[in-house]
């Protein structure tokens, strides 16, 4: 007997779409060898996508639609007045190149700031220490890789934001601090709500991954360069390119990081997906 | 009546027919009972759904069964109705027959 092989295509959006069901891709295999049509197939698959995955993306929605917001909200003891005084960092320079990963929330300090990067640094990290500890001792790291990013991200993000704090309480304009009140208060509320805010996206992106509705760490990277498109990075690189402060060299220069940077994260993100998330059958 | 699982129309159906199709009940079988029953076509996904539902208030368990090669070699997933279950069906049954036979115009008519 041979064996009648249902839509492809049809097939393949089933189980990358799919909510994953074994038992639910076999049952639609039994009952189309039993003379269903590729229009009842498609129908039924459609439906499973749909019908598995609705609350998920309606709740992916949610997510985005509050760090949206978050975005909107400035870390405590800045002055957000006295930033605004200031001119923004050029898109041609490393801060404004780090604005620019940051979609904007570096130079405007949002509990954003540090976005998703030290996520980004630590899954780069984490995968290279793996890939050693499986070279040099032939087997399989202890610690799960996972755990280990997550607290070399959330260290990576305290030290970042000590380091911006230390930062922000050396700048002033017109004779006026960014800091309202300098001090070790506003270096540890400041590294607390920064890196509650990167750990927040990190959660977020773990559970996108998770639930297989796509690569979270790799959506929030080209999120927040999504963002920079409508907030403050991009518009100011063109305002630059147009008054002739950024020359078609420099421009070149930076779409090439750009591109090279976005397939750097793809990669990264691709392993990091692989490697954390996916079961391993037991050795 | 704080803790008690509150059942949909479709799948207090799903429960009676995993009840009625007894050891062999998985995803086919089901949806085949039902759209005999309701006379429409049953998606399998809205079926699978269903039963996760009911997994996850505890009234249905499931187990697998071996993988075969006309499935392309996966396995059925067979369900069963938990004691909860049981306790559940009893109790729609119970108030629906009491609402139906408050309504006059309905009482002593077949469904």
């Amino acid at each position: 007997m041979t064996m009648s092989t249902p839509p492809p295509l049809a097939t393949w959006l089933l189980r990358h779409l799919g909510k994953p069901n074994e038992a639910l891709a076999g049952d639609l295999l039994e009952k189309y060898e039993a003379k269903r049509s590729d229009a009842w197939y498609w129908r039924q698959v459609l439906f499973a996508i749909a019908a598995g995955r609705s609350v998920d993306a309606l709740v992916m929605v949610g997510a985005l639609a509050l760090l949206s917001l978050g975005r909107l909200v400035p870390a405590p003891g800045i002055n957000a007045g006295q930033l605004a005084l200031i001119g923004r960092p050029s898109a041609n320079d490393s801060f404004g190149w780090y604005d620019l990963m940051s979609g904007g929330n570096l130079s405007s300090v949002t509990i954003f700031a540090l976005g998703i990067a030290p996520y980004v640094t630590a899954a780069v990290i984490g995968l290279a220490a793996a890939f050693l500890w499986t070279r040099v001792f032939a087997q399989r790291p202890v610690i799960s890789l996972r755990a280990c990013t997550w607290t070399l991200a959330l260290v990576l993000a305290a030290l970042q934001s000590l380091g911006m704090a230390l930062f922000l309480e050396r700048q002033s304009a017109r004779g006026l601090t960014f800091v309202i009140d300098p001090g070790w208060t506003f270096r540890l509320v400041l590294m607390a709500s920064l890196t509650a805010g990167t750990g927040c996206l990190m959660l977020f992106s773990d559970w996108i991954t998770e639930r297989r509705l796509g690569n979270g760490l790799y959506l929030f990277f080209l999120s927040s360069i999504g963002m920079a498109v409508f907030q403050s990075p991009i518009p100011r690189f063109f305002a630059e390119l147009r008054a002739g402060w950024v020359s078609s060299t420099q421009l070149a220069w930076i779409i090439l990081r750009l591109l090279g940077t976005c397939a750097f994260v793809a990669v990264v993100s691709h392993f990091y997906a692989r490697n954390a998330f996916e079961q391993k059958p037991a050795a | 009546m704080a803790g008690r699982a509150t059942l949909s129309n479709f799948e207090l159906m799903v429960l009676l027919v995993l009840m009625r199709l007894g050891d062999g009940a998985y995803g086919i079988p089901i949806s085949e009972a039902l759209e005999a029953e309701t006379g429409r076509e049953v998606a399998l996904g809205s079926v699978y759904n269903a039963l996760e539902r009911l997994q996850k208030k505890h009234l249905v368990s499931s187990s697998l069964g071996d993988p075969t090669a006309e499935r392309g070699g996966r396995a059925k997933r067979y369900f069963k109705v938990t004691a909860a279950g049981m306790r559940e069906i009893r109790d729609a049954r119970r108030v629906l027959t009491s609402l139906w036979t408050k309504i006059p115009a309905l009482a002593g008519r077949k469904a």
